[in-house]
């Protein structure tokens, strides 16, 4: 039968839309902030054989999270799903994220007939551990990070059990928001499971099969085709991670080695740093994700996600490291910064396969700050979580963007004025750290600064990296100022360390410094019109004036 | 007898109806706009209809303007020179915006560029909190300092906005009366009167947006009012806002300016409503498909969808406009196959130059216009003004090049695909817009405009399940037709920021009376008798700790009880559930005043009686052949008519394909095809 360029096309529109449908149901019937304003969820759309063919994905480390979800709880369950039910886990071993990040699925049927699976993963406000939000430092194994469950049936014939939904209720802090949550999901996989099924009744059953074959095909020869120039070479890079173990600094490196041969992309991630009794171990999967980001924004932004790039790339990875983690070592951190990270790895490797499309490290962390405590106005206790973004590594042709999340991650930040309304704090400056972004032809983004001054006792937690070993330029361009997080109160001015978690009273100035990105080309080669705008809008620096 | 006139600026031309108040009779205009200098085409084309008509300029009693102004200096950066004023610490507010990245995997893809440069946003100390008390007094010495630089920069137009100036405009109007006295050319605007609530950033870059457009729009509606002026035109131009209200141009080039920025698409939509609600038709998806895009817009219970948080080229901009969501389809979007042998339709664009393979203008890159004029749905040799005669042949090589031959099909199965693909993308695009809204597309009917809206629908409406296609008779004047509908409209927004249960159902009263104090004051500027304005007011509310409010109605005569009940259940209905046991935060007050449109009567239609309606036969692509129908001329189709397609109707502006539906004409000369009516 001769190939039809037609169908694949109008499938694929379809397919897509079935996703974004799933992602607007959940936003739509979600209780928390995270999934409706932060949209920290990812929604796929599988085919009979458990393959993803769509995906609306709004966080790229969750690009390649779900891709193989489905084979894998099948595999785990050692059965297919059951028609009219669906199936929640939040297992990181299945799941290749943190114990937050849920994924319930759903087989879709059409009269006894499977015609494939829709599956979502959205990140829950708190699972249970020793500190609200189950993303905590000090863990030495995943029990203590929280609530653990393999896949079990969410509903059944058709009906929410309510064992199961009772099971994460009781596992949680915040029981009422974790149900509703649940639900929406499942609520999302309904309306998915509906679509999937009128656009396979609207195009047909066997030539839906034929476009979804053509889809992934031409996804593996679409990416094959950007691997052609590549063919025969190979790359390796290292880059760190940093650990504070008791009182020393740990580095851990990343090491990984990028090569291609047959048409075929190997990431081989030997020499990568054993796994460690702290939450900053990735499990696999979420490794394989990172590889695929790397790919796409490499070599192929548009790219479409779906099984079809898996046809082309092999992940190694040594097991019980921490790019390989293996239970129960504590996975929390893995999203936030370890996927940065290895992310970083990936970019250096490919910038010497690719050198006219080199891209310089980036701020290289999502930047967490958590704030807790027991706000005197409302007498409450509340807590605020916000990740910083910081600057963007430059490339050829550009500089890198000031002040924005890059790679793993890209969710908003909170407005000055919603904080000072919420929280016991008054925001003393939120702007750019002068002359943080690394010099070249091309010069890195900056990095974000923020003050803030404590009205209450709180409990200040921040999760850095990025403070002693700063984001690497290329091709000549100057590596960007390191991040940092200072404290100033009635005991005078410190730096707090990386990862950290401090009780600070009442009155104390905080501010937060994240990285900028690393430059570009030789910065005897910035052209001086370039120079003079750099003058003119005076990057000077915000900590002098806080310091006074 | 009394005249009035709407006229709508497009980018390519100028349409223009004079209506005649008593009678519903009408007289169009469309001339090409004149580009830079829009005022030109404005009054070349009133003078033509005053002529046509044989009235005098003083017989005008009215006349609306849609202007695309503000689009085009946003477009072409070509506002004013614009300072930012900020509190002392939030230099950076416009470049770090919300720290988002423009694409999640294309490192090069930027924000656009703020409209101030870093180089020209001043900071001031002082501070108000949130609660609106003075935390630290304004220093009054560095606004002298900062007025100095700006002369020194040669800065038009300065945006103020301080942290917390919703709660308290103390120090933003201080510093607009200091900065008057200093530089009394400078334009101020504050953003305590632009969007008086919380979020810094989104309140700056509306205020700047606001700052930007001021002398732009002024110099520009001053020229046109005394342009009409010296022809004679009495009657004070109304400018539409993008919330589908005019204001005269005094506020338009002032406080309001940033409200101009989708003027001529609210016009529209009020001209669709119109013929749809006439029709009998209550929910309508409004679909507006031209060369470059395909915009849609929802119309439900009659109300045309608002929404209060956009952006415009990429910067947010929070003042009331219609719902109309732009998606990047249309007529000139590029058909390839790509290296797997997929057929792919757009993003790429043709655009108006070299334009689709068809219109000879040097495109020969296959585009969607080109595969409706393969298969006979835009007929050959059809000219399309400005000197453009379609060409089937040109289409057909441009076709067969690109597409049939690289994929192995016949020209015709090419030109389907093309159409079956973009129709996917614009399914996906229409079922988005509506899911998202909480909205079942197959409940709505689908009104089409646009050069190529009515080419498209049926094959639409077929993939949503929607039953009603609605034609408008002259689907490309209805932004014209929607200025002589419009009301005039004001809106204002006051911050409350209490828990509901501190809250008694008077301690809004106070408030309220200060904004509708303020919507009358705009109206008695606006030369609008108070008697005429009906206020409107709305709290918005939300449970501690969520991100976004629900608006809910609230009369001043009604009980804080029964808005947040009706809070709960608006609640329920978004999101499937309320949560009556949490403490809910009253955040804001919104409140908006309409003064009736001088008319709700629309044109008749212009029929030219006796005529045989069939003008010429065509060959038409249905069902996978070529099959010989009439082609029918809109102009002398009468009410009443009903047709059995597959026929073909085209007029001046558009074309409408009908399969095996039928199409009857109502009585203002609206088609309407009905979907189920199969063959």
């Amino acid at each position: 039968m001769r190939k039809d360029a037609i169908l694949p096309e109008i499938a694929r529109h379809g397919l897509q839309a079935v996703a974004e449908e799933m992602g607007a149901a959940l936003i739509r019937t979600a209780y928390s902030v995270n999934i409706r304003d932060r949209r920290d969820f990812s929604c796929g759309v599988f085919d009979r054989k458990a393959r993803l063919i769509a995906q609306a994905e709004h966080i790229p480390v969750h690009l390649g999270l779900l891709a193989g979800v489905v084979e894998r709880v099948i595999a785990d369950l050692g059965a297919d799903l059951p028609a009219n039910g669906m199936i929640v886990t939040n297992n990181p071993w299945l799941t290749g994220s943190h114990l937050p990040d849920v994924v319930v699925m759903a087989p879709v049927d059409h009269e006894g007939v499977r015609l494939g699976y829709v599956a979502n993963m959205a990140h829950q406000v708190d699972l249970g551990g020793i500190a609200p939000g189950s993303l905590a430092l000090g863990t030495v194994d995943v029990m203590q990070e929280g609530l653990r469950v393999p896949p079990m049936p969410l509903l059944r014939d058709g009906e929410v059990d309510g064992a199961a939904l009772k099971l994460f209720q009781l596992g949680s802090r915040t029981p009422d928001v974790v149900a509703g949550d649940l639900l929406a999901q499942a609520a999302a996989n309904a309306t998915g499971a509906r679509r999937l099924a009128d656009l396979v009744r609207r195009i047909g059953h066997e030539a839906f099969e034929g476009a979804v074959e053509a889809l992934l095909e031409n996804t593996a020869l679409r990416l094959g085709q950007r691997f052609e120039a590549l063919e025969g070479k190979s790359a390796e890079f290292a880059d760190v991670l940093e650990l504070r173990q008791g009182d020393a600094d740990v580095d851990l490196p990343i090491r990984v080695r990028l090569s291609v041969s047959n048409g075929q992309l190997l990431a081989d991630f030997a020499g990568t740093a054993p796994q460690v009794r702290a939450p900053v171990n990735a499990p696999r999967f979420l490794t394989a994700s990172c590889v695929l980001y790397a790919v796409k924004t490499m070599l192929d932004p548009a790219l479409p996600s779906n099984a079809g790039l898996m046809r082309k790339i092999t992940v190694d990875t040594p097991p019980a490291s921490i790019v390989d983690a293996q239970a129960p070592v504590p996975v929390a951190l893995c999203t936030s910064i370890t996927s940065q990270r290895i992310c970083d790895a990936l970019l250096g490797a490919f910038n010497k396969l690719l050198p006219d499309g080199q891209v310089a490290a980036s701020t290289g962390s999502m930047n967490a700050l958590i704030v807790g405590g027991l706000n005197p106005a409302l007498g409450q206790a509340y807590s605020y979580v916000e990740t910083y973004g910081g600057g963007q590594g430059a490339m050829a042709g550009h500089d890198g963007a000031d002040g924005v999340h890059c790679h793993m991650t890209n969710t908003a930040n909170s407005p000055v004025e919603f904080i000072e309304r919420e929280y016991p704090m008054t925001v003393l400056h939120y702007g750019l750290v002068a002359s943080s972004g690394g010099d070249g032809e091309f010069r890195g983004g900056h990095g974000l600064s923020r003050g803030i001054r404590l009205d209450a006792d709180a409990t200040v937690t921040v999760h850095l990296d990025r403070t002693r070993h700063r984001p690497w330029g290329v091709n000549g361009g100057g590596e960007a100022q390191g991040s940092r997080v200072v404290v100033e109160d009635a005991a005078g001015r410190r730096e707090l360390p990386g990862k950290s978690t401090t009780d600070l009273p009442r009155g104390t100035v905080l501010v937060v410094e994240t990285a900028g990105g690393g430059g570009w080309g030789s910065p005897v080669r910035r052209r001086p019109a370039a120079r003079d705008d750099d003058v003119r809008n005076q990057l000077q620096p915000f900590m002098s004036a806080a310091a006074e | 007898m009394a005249y009035r006139i709407g006229c709508d600026v497009g980018g390519t031309f100028t349409d223009l109806c004079l209506f005649e108040v008593e009678t519903g009779r009408s007289i169009f205009v469309k001339t090409p706009t004149t580009v830079g200098h829009q005022g030109t085409a404005v009054v070349e084309a009133t003078k033509l209809a005053l002529g046509y008509a044989g009235i005098m300029p003083s017989d005008l009693v009215g006349f609306a303007h849609g202007t695309t102004v503000a689009t085009n200096a946003i477009l072409e950066r070509k506002g004013a020179r614009t300072a930012l004023l900020v509190t002392k610490g939030f230099r950076d507010l416009l470049i770090i915006g919300r720290q988002t990245r423009a694409h999640l995997y294309d490192q090069a893809a930027r924000r656009p560029a703020p409209l101030v440069p870093r180089s020209l946003v001043f900071e001031v100390s002082e501070r108000v909190g949130p609660d609106g008390q003075v935390r630290e007094p304004l220093d009054e010495a560095g606004i002298r300092d900062i007025a100095e630089q700006m002369r020194a920069a040669g800065v038009e137009t300065v945006a103020v906005t301080l942290l917390h100036s919703y709660a308290n405009p103390v120090h933003e109007q201080r510093i607009a009366a200091l900065l008057a006295g200093l530089l009394p050319d400078l334009r101020v605007s504050i953003s305590s009167e632009v969007l008086a609530q919380p979020g810094e950033f989104e309140r700056a870059s509306t205020t700047v947006m606001n700052a930007y457009l001021m002398p732009p729009l002024r110099a520009y509606l001053n020229a046109i009012s005394s342009d009409l002026k010296a022809s004679g035109v009495t009657a004070a131009p109304a400018i539409m806002q993008s919330s589908g209200g005019v204001m005269p141009i005094e506020t338009a080039g002032g406080v309001k300016a940033v409200h101009t920025c989708l003027s001529g698409p609210a016009a529209g939509m009020i001209g669709a409503r119109g013929f749809a609600v006439a029709a009998g038709y209550d929910n309508v998806v409004t679909i507006d498909m031209g060369g470059t895009s395909f915009d849609v817009g929802l119309i439900e219970n009659g109300q045309i969808l608002t929404r209060y948080e956009s952006a415009i080229e990429g910067f947010p901009v929070r003042v009331p406009m219609f719902d109309i969501v732009t998606l990047g389809a249309g007529g000139g979007s590029i058909a390839s196959v790509d290296v797997g042998g997929l057929l792919k339709v757009g993003p790429e664009s043709a655009g108006a130059m070299p334009g689709p393979a068809a219109y000879g203008k040097g495109g020969t890159r296959p585009t969607v216009t080109d595969a409706n004029v393969v298969l006979g749905r835009l007929r050959h040799g059809r000219a399309l003004g400005g000197g453009i005669v379609l060409d089937r042949e040109r289409a057909v090589a441009a076709i067969r090049e690109h597409v049939a031959d690289p994929a192995g099909i016949s020209v015709e199965e090419a030109a389907m695909g093309i159409l079956r693909v973009v129709n996917a993308a614009m399914v996906r695009g229409m079922r988005g817009v509506t899911v998202e809204r909480g909205l079942d597309p197959a409940d709505f009917a689908v009104m089409a405009f646009g050069g190529a809206g009515p080419l498209h629908a049926v094959d639409l409406c077929a993939e949503l399940d929607i039953e009603t296609v609605i034609v408008p008779p002259s689907p490309g004047l209805l932004c014209a037709i929607g200025l002589l509908l419009a009301p005039w409209r004001h809106d204002e927004t006051g911050m409350v920021g209490r828990d509901a249960r501190e809250l008694q159902g008077g301690d809004l009263d106070a408030q309220i009376a200060a904004l509708s104090e303020r919507v009358l004051a705009q109206a008695a500027l606006d030369g609008v008798v108070a008697d005429a304005v009906t206020l409107s007011t709305a709290l918005g509310m939300r449970y501690r700790g969520q991100g976004h409010e629900i608006f809910v109605p609230f009369s001043s005569d009604g009980t804080l009880a029964d808005a947040l009940d009706r809070f709960h259940r608006a609640h329920r209905q978004s999101f499937g559930y309320d949560r009556r046991d949490q403490p809910v935060e009253v955040l804001l007050l919104r409140m908006h005043g309409t003064a009736p449109a001088p008319t709700d009567r629309l044109p008749l239609p212009q029929i030219e009686p006796g005529a045989d309606p069939v003008v010429a036969r065509a060959r038409l692509w249905v069902d996978a052949r070529f099959e010989d129908v009439p082609v029918y001329d809109r102009a002398r189709l009468a009410p009443s008519t009903t047709l059995h397609g597959p026929l073909i109707v085209e007029q001046q502006d558009t074309t409408l394909i009908v399969g095996r539906q039928s199409v009857t004409v109502d009585s203002l000369g609206s088609l309407i095809i009905r979907m189920q009516d199969h063959a």
